[in-house]
């Protein structure tokens, strides 16, 4: 007769019907057991787990079913990878438990069981975490071509679990993870080979291990030492595979020092070394202006893009200046740069501009034997939702920018000005007048021949554009003759 | 964004002497992580952590923000883990976040006791001043607060730099 329990009213089962279970360390063999203990009935503390090599294949015997959450299974696929021996105990106890009225047991995380469990699989995953950081191949050539060898210790049989990550990472290598509880191997292609574990420690290094280690120690930092969360991301146990732990102690110790000698050699004065701050664009052109050597019209130019006598210059790209002959007998005086003219820094290019070049043509000049300025020199515009307008500038604009014009003329010293439109003529002169009142040849201004005509771009907005086009073409007729 | 690092100034060589020469106590950054996440899952707002500082709105640097707040506010304490809700749980000084789930599963089938705790890997020398369970009640004879900190304040570490 069986004693009665303390406690419950089931039978202290007797130690003679312990049994011996044979299973091979897998989990797939653990589980086709277990299942069979179950539908026995077999309570854990009547069945003594043995790991052997020589057991049945997994799947021969068992036919019997037992339903878990699939969290147990999960938890149970890492736990069985553990290295302790009692781990096949440990899950039975928790199968049973969770099978014979507690299957909330996995819930109870303070429970000593489960807190057990959970803590083996725990140390797997850790383990596999540090794996994937830790494992450092190395290149070795052979007969057989070249491979990348790595040697590491694991703490427990992990090595099937972290094969699919390392063909993931390094599928066009050739590699071999040996350890000593199994090794996987890799040609590139195909399948995963697993052989068995090295039983002594694999040697190995290649020419990039003192490059590694001199990048190592070049990235670490001395003045942020914190030795607990790098011995805890990076345990000892695994320094001894690591070529650069070799170089940890001495790194460490020197860190205090290095610190302290950054401090004293602290510069005294608050300027860096960056040598004087780059030139302004205003000094750099006030120096180009002052510049004898260089042309009068280039230094005019420069002048006019440091021009800030009005408030056009702001909103424009650039300042465009007078373009041509240096010496040319005839100059072409516009109102200012339009839209295109803004953009590329050129007078006459947009649309105007065409419109004079196809007239000068007809005429058998071009405008390389003119000189081509404007009255104003930046673009002045309205910004509306799809394009920047041209805005006539205002007579304080106009009298602002006289005064490159004038000097322009100067330089140039032509026998006849040619200004295209009211504005140009007003600049030209200092006066305003009236187009329709201009005689047959122009004015006289201090020995040159001034002639106001309409301005190209009239022509083109013109709701009878073939009469202007045939005016602007007789007076730029007339302002060629005899100077071309 | 979505979320803030921090990282504590360490000097360089031949630096602008704009810049300070010694590091700040890495500690600093530290306390810094807590309290962003302190405000992303324990329910907290900034104001609360700020109003639990100390010195100029600096975090403490001897206790954790969550015992700084614990500290300021003995009044809520101690807290039942087996009847208080999660907002509350998420406020008792070295539960975390993974804790406080485990403990609301264990609590749906059975009394939370101290040895679950010690389990959970919770810091339970921390918790036990301002927590109540199935088999601990801290008792009615409060501890001066100030004593509470000096016993459960981080003592000054002197880092060894030589592994044994």
């Amino acid at each position: 007769m069986q004693q009665p329990g303390l406690f419950d009213s089931s039978p202290i089962p007797a130690r003679n019907h312990s049994t011996s279970v044979m299973i091979a360390p897998t989990f797939e063999s653990f589980r086709d057991a277990a299942r069979e203990m179950l539908r026995l009935n077999r309570s854990p503390d009547q069945i003594w787990w043995v790991e052997t090599d020589e057991a049945e294949p997994p799947g021969s015997a068992s036919t019997a079913q037992a339903r878990v959450s699939a969290q147990f299974v999960k938890i149970a696929q890492f736990v069985a990878c553990h290295a302790s021996p009692d781990r096949w105990t440990l899950l039975y106890r928790v199968l049973w438990r969770l099978t014979r009225g507690e299957p909330y047991l996995l819930a109870l995380s303070g429970d000593p069981d489960v807190a057990r469990m959970r803590r083996y699989e725990k140390m797997v995953r850790r383990d596999l975490h540090k794996m994937k950081a830790f494992v450092r191949f190395r290149q070795v050539s052979s007969v057989a071509g070249e491979r990348f060898v790595a040697w590491f210790e694991p703490d427990h049989a992990i090595v099937k679990l972290a094969g699919d990550f390392f063909v993931r990472r390094f599928t066009n290598m050739r590699f071999s993870v040996l350890t000593p509880v199994g090794c996987v191997h890799w040609e590139g292609e195909g399948q995963l080979v697993f052989t068995q574990g090295l039983s002594a420690a694999v040697k190995l290094a290649d020419s990039l291990d003192d490059l590694w280690k001199a990048y190592y120690e070049n990235i670490f930092n001395p003045a942020r030492v914190k030795v607990d969360a790098m011995r805890s991301e990076m345990p000892q146990k695994y320094w001894k595979n690591l070529p650069e732990a070799q170089l940890i102690p001495a790194l460490l110790l020197a860190a205090d020092a290095r610190t302290d000698q950054m401090i004293q050699a602290a510069p005294q004065v608050s300027v860096l070394n960056c040598g004087s701050p780059p030139e302004g664009y205003q000094t750099v052109l006030q120096r180009s202006v002052q510049d004898d050597s260089r042309p009068a019209l280039a230094r005019i130019a420069d002048a006019t893009r440091a021009c800030r006598a009005c408030e056009l210059w702001e909103p424009a790209s650039q300042a465009v200046p007078g373009e041509g002959t240096p010496k040319a007998r005839i100059m072409l005086v516009g109102e200012a740069p339009g839209d295109q003219e803004d953009l590329l820094g050129r007078p006459f290019v947009g649309p105007a501009g065409q419109l004079l070049d196809t007239l000068l043509a007809e005429l058998n000049a071009t405008r390389e034997m003119l000189y081509l300025t404007n009255a104003v020199k930046h673009f002045k515009f309205r910004v509306t939702a799809r394009r920047r307008l041209h805005q006539r500038p205002q007579a304080r604009e106009v009298a602002a920018c006289r005064n490159w014009l004038l000097q322009e003329i100067e330089v140039v010293n032509p026998q006849r000005i040619v200004c295209l439109g009211a504005t140009a003529a007003a600049a030209v002169l200092g006066h305003p007048i009236r187009l329709r009142d201009v005689p047959p040849l122009g004015f006289e201004l201090q020995g040159r021949q001034v002639m106001p005509t309409i301005h190209p771009a009239a022509v083109l907005r013109a709701a009878d554009p073939s009469s202007k086009r045939a005016h602007l073409r007789a007076d730029l007729q007339q302002a060629l003759l005899g100077l071309i | 964004m979505r979320r803030v690092y921090f990282s504590a100034f360490s000097p360089i060589p031949d630096a602008s002497s704009a810049l300070p020469l010694k590091p700040p106590p890495l500690i600093r950054e530290h306390r810094l992580y807590q309290a962003d996440w302190l405000l992303r899952f324990y329910g907290f707002n900034a104001q609360e952590i700020t109003d639990s500082s100390t010195n100029a709105g600096m975090l403490p640097l001897d206790i954790d923000p969550k015992l700084a707040w614990a500290l300021n506010h003995r009044e809520v304490f101690p807290i039942d883990l087996n009847r208080a809700p999660r907002e509350m749980l998420l406020r008792i000084p070295g539960l975390g976040t993974k804790t406080v789930k485990q403990v609301l599963q264990i609590r749906r089938w059975q009394k939370v006791r101290l040895r679950d705790l010690i389990m959970l890997r919770a810091s339970v020398k921390k918790a036990l001043p301002f927590i109540i369970c199935a088999d601990h009640h801290p008792g009615t004879s409060d501890p001066a607060t100030a004593a509470l900190r000096s016993q459960l304040a981080r003592p000054t570490l002197q880092q060894s730099l030589v592994f044994e």
